[in-house]
C-alpha cells in the first residue's frame, strides 16, 4: 500500500493533473451555482469529454467537479434563496437570512470553508477505510458478488425516492438494457434486432448522458427562462470570520463531518440527507435552537460541511465492491469504466497508483476549494447566474454531442442518446427514480456473470448461492432493505392512529 | 386526478407489454443466454402487475399539477432541433452547425436578444474549437462550409 501511495503522489505531480484539478473545481463551482444544473449533469457531460485523456487527468477533472459543484450550490442558495443543487437546500435555511441581514460574504466564506473541510475529512475517510475493506472483499466468490450486486440494486431502488415499486421497476429496466448485445458465454445475440451497433451492448456513456443530462435540457427548453439574475441581487459585502466565530464552528464541523461520512457510506442516501441530518443535529444540540432559520452561521456550516463530507465517503462501496450507493457514485463508476478501470478489490491491486491518485485528488481539490472558492472567485461565479438559462440549453446539447461523438464517431449513439433522454424525461415526469436504472445498467453484467459462474460451479444447484456465511449475511441485509418500507408504513400508521386518538 | 390515474395505469400497461414482447423475443435465443433476461422480465412483469393493481385500487388524491409536458410546443420544437442538430453536424461539421444551432434554438424558444445569442454562439464555438481541436487534438467531422468559403 505504501508503495502505491508513493507511486500515486509521484503520478499526480504533473502540471496536467494540477490544471485538471483546478479546471474541474472551477467548472464544478459554476455548474453547482447554476440552478437546475447539478453534479450529476456536470459529470454526465464531463465523462465523454474526458475520454482519451490520461485516466488520472480525467479523474482529476471529475474529483474537482464533484467537490466544486457541492460548494457551488451554496452560492445561489445564500444569495437568492435558490438551492443550486438538492444538497444545498439546507444551506438556504440560514444562508439566505444572513444575506438579507447584509452578511452574504460571511455566509459564503463559512459555506466555502465548511465545504472544503468536509471534503478533506471525507477524502481522508476514503483513504483510511477503502483499502482494508477492499482486502476483505478479496474473499468474495461469484455467489457473494451476485448478492453484493443485488444488494446495491435493492437498496438504491427501495431506499431512494418514495416509491419502492417504481424504484425496482427502474432498476429492472436497467438490468434488461444491460443484457443487450452479445452474450459473452454462448456468443449469441440478445435484443440486437440485427443492428451491428448493438453487438457490444449499449455504451454506458450513452445511457449516462441520455438519462441524466438530456431530461434537464427538455425541461429547460420548456421553461425557457429568458433573463438572468439582476446585478443588484448579487451584491456582496466584505466580512471576515473572526477568531471566536472560528472556534464556535469547530464542534459543528466535527459533528457534521462524522454524520456526512456515515451517510455517505450508506447506500441510497446522498448529500442532501447528510446536510439535513447535520443541520438538525446542530440545531438540536444548540443552546439557541430558536436562532436557526434566522441567520445562524452554525446552520450554514452544518449544512455545507455535512453535504461535502458525504462526497468521498460515498465512493467507499463504489471503489471497494464496485457497487455505487447513489447517482453521483454511479457516474464516477461510469467514468472509471470508460477509462478501463473496473472498480472492486482488483482495482487497488492492479491500478493502485490510479485509485490512490484519485483519492488524493479528492483531498487536494477539497483544499483547492478554499482558495478557488474565495471571495474574488465567488464574485465572478455569482455572475454566471446573470446568463439567461435558455442560452445555456443549446450549449449543453452541444457539449453532450461533442463528448459523445468524439468517443466512437457514431451517429447511432447520438440518436440512442436522444432516445434515452426521452425515456429519462418521461420516467422523471412519472416519478420513476433514474439512479436505480443506471445502476441496473452498470451492475447488470456483474450480477449476470456472477450468477452464471456460481451456477456453473455448483452444476445448476441454486442453493450454492446461500452456501457461505457472507452470502447469507448479504442476503439477510437485502431482506432487511425490503422490509424497510413495510416498517416505515407500520410506523406511519401507528403515528396516524396516535394522532387520531389524541384529537 | 383522473388524467394522472390514467397515466399511471397506462404506464403499467406499457410495462406489461414490454415484458411480454421481451419474453417473446427470448424464445429465439438459447436457454442459457436467455436465463438472466427472463429473470429480469419476470421481475418487470410482477412489479408492473403490482403497480397496476395498486393504481386500480388506489383512491388517494393525486397531484394534478404534474403534467407530462409543461409546454408541448417548446418541447416539440426543442426535440426537432436537437434531432436535426445531431443529424447535420456529422455531415457538415461540428462548429458550423453548433454556431447556427445555438442561435436558431434560442430564437425558436422566443428569445429576441439576437446580438447576445450571436456573441454567445460565436464564443462557445470558438472556445470548444480551441479546447478540443487545438489543445486536446480531438478528431471531428470536416467543416465543409468553412472549407468552401476559405477555399481549401
Amino acid at each position: 500500500m505504501t508503495q502505491d501511495l508513493i507511486s500515486a503522489l509521484y503520478a499526480l505531480a504533473t502540471i496536467d493533473n494540477f490544471i485538471a484539478m483546478i479546471v474541474g473545481t472551477l467548472v464544478g463551482i459554476i455548474i453547482g451555482a447554476l440552478p437546475g444544473l447539478t453534479t450529476t449533469i456536470g459529470l454526465a457531460i464531463l465523462i465523454p469529454l474526458s475520454f482519451g485523456l490520461d485516466p488520472l487527468v480525467a479523474l482529476g477533472l471529475m474529483a474537482g467537479m464533484y467537490n466544486g459543484s457541492m460548494y457551488g450550490g451554496a452560492i445561489p442558495a445564500i444569495l437568492l434563496n435558490i438551492p443550486g443543487a438538492p444538497a444545498a437546500i439546507a444551506t438556504t435555511f440560514d444562508g439566505h437570512p444572513m444575506a438579507k441581514a447584509g452578511k452574504s460574504a460571511l455566509a459564503l466564506k463559512i459555506a466555502c470553508y465548511s465545504s472544503s473541510l468536509g471534503g478533506c475529512v471525507s477524502a481522508l475517510a476514503l483513504l483510511l477505510l477503502a483499502p482494508p475493506l477492499a482486502m476483505v472483499t478479496l474473499a468474495f466468490g461469484p455467489a457473494e458478488y451476485f448478492w453484493v450486486a443485488t444488494f446495491g440494486l435493492a437498496s438504491i431502488s427501495v431506499l431512494l425516492g418514495g416509491d419502492p415499486i417504481k424504484g425496482l421497476i427502474s432498476a429492472s429496466l436497467g438490468l434488461l438494457i444491460s443484457s443487450v448485445g452479445m452474450d459473452v458465454v454462448t456468443g449469441r445475440m440478445r435484443y440486437t434486432f440485427g443492428m451491428l451497433e448493438l453487438v457490444d451492448g449499449i455504451s454506458i456513456i450513452v445511457v449516462l448522458i441520455g438519462l441524466f443530462a438530456l431530461p434537464r435540457v427538455f425541461k429547460m427548453a420548456q421553461e425557457a427562462v429568458m433573463s438572468g439574475v439582476s446585478k443588484s441581487d448579487l451584491k456582496l459585502s466584505e466580512q471576515k470570520i473572526d477568531r471566536p466565530m472560528l472556534i464556535s464552528l469547530i464542534p459543528t464541523w466535527i459533528r457534521s463531518s462524522i454524520i456526512g461520512i456515515m451517510v455517505g457510506i450508506l447506500p441510497g442516501a446522498g448529500g442532501n440527507i447528510a446536510a439535513f441530518l447535520s443541520y438538525n443535529e446542530t440545531k438540536r444540540t444548540s443552546k439557541n435552537p430558536e436562532s436557526f432559520g434566522k441567520g445562524n452561521p452554525l446552520g450554514v456550516a452544518a449544512a455545507e460541511c455535512g453535504n461535502s463530507s458525504d462526497n468521498a465517503a460515498s465512493l467507499i462501496p463504489t471503489l471497494t465492491l464496485g457497487v455505487p450507493g447513489n447517482a453521483i457514485a454511479a457516474l464516477i463508476m461510469g467514468g472509471l469504466l470508460v477509462h478501463g478501470l473496473q472498480p472492486g478489490p482488483a482495482l487497488f491491486v492492479e491500478n493502485g497508483d490510479i485509485v490512490y491518485g484519485f483519492i488524493f485528488q479528492m483531498l487536494i481539490t477539497s483544499v483547492m476549494l478554499m482558495a478557488l472558492g474565495g471571495m474574488i472567485a465567488t464574485r465572478i461565479f455569482a455572475q454566471v447566474l446573470r446568463a439567461p438559462q435558455i442560452i445555456l440549453t443549446p450549449m449543453i446539447v452541444g457539449l453532450m454531442a461533442l463528448g459523445l461523438y468524439t468517443v466512437n464517431s457514431s451517429s447511432f449513439e447520438l440518436y440512442a442518446m436522444v432516445c434515452f433522454g426521452l425515456l429519462g424525461y418521461f420516467m422523471e415526469q412519472m416519478k420513476f427514480p433514474l439512479p436505480p436504472m443506471i445502476l441496473g445498467v452498470i451492475l447488470g453484467e456483474m450480477a449476470e456473470q456472477s450468477l452464471r459462474t456460481a451456477l456453473l460451479i455448483s452444476r445448476g444447484d441454486w442453493s450454492y448461492l446461500l452456501s457461505s456465511p457472507i452470502s447469507i449475511g448479504i442476503a439477510g441485509l437485502i431482506v432487511m432493505v425490503f422490509l424497510t418500507p413495510v416498517w416505515r408504513a407500520i410506523k406511519k400508521s401507528k403515528q396516524l392512529q396516535k394522532g387520531g386518538s389524541s384529537t | 386526478m383522473r388524467q394522472i390515474l390514467n397515466k399511471e395505469i397506462g404506464t403499467a400497461c406499457i410495462l406489461l407489454l414490454l415484458a411480454g414482447s421481451a419474453w417473446f423475443y427470448t424464445n429465439s435465443i438459447p436457454a442459457k443466454a436467455a436465463m438472466f433476461p427472463r429473470i429480469v422480465i419476470g421481475m418487470i412483469a410482477f412489479l408492473a402487475t403490482v403497480y397496476l393493481v395498486r393504481e386500480l385500487l388506489s383512491r388517494r388524491i393525486e397531484d394534478t399539477t404534474t403534467a407530462l409536458l409543461s409546454n408541448p410546443r417548446r418541447f416539440a420544437v426543442g426535440l426537432v432541433l436537437i434531432v436535426a442538430y445531431i443529424t447535420i453536424f456529422p455531415l457538415i461539421g461540428y462548429f458550423t452547425t453548433t454556431f447556427i444551432f445555438i442561435q436558431v434554438f434560442v430564437a425558436a424558444m422566443g428569445m429576441r436578444r439576437f446580438r447576445m445569442a450571436f456573441l454567445s454562439s460565436a464564443i462557445f464555438s470558438l472556445g470548444t474549437y480551441v479546447l478540443f481541436v487545438i489543445l486536446l487534438n480531438r478528431s471531428l467531422p470536416d467543416e465543409i462550409i468553412i472549407r468552401l468559403i476559405v477555399g481549401f
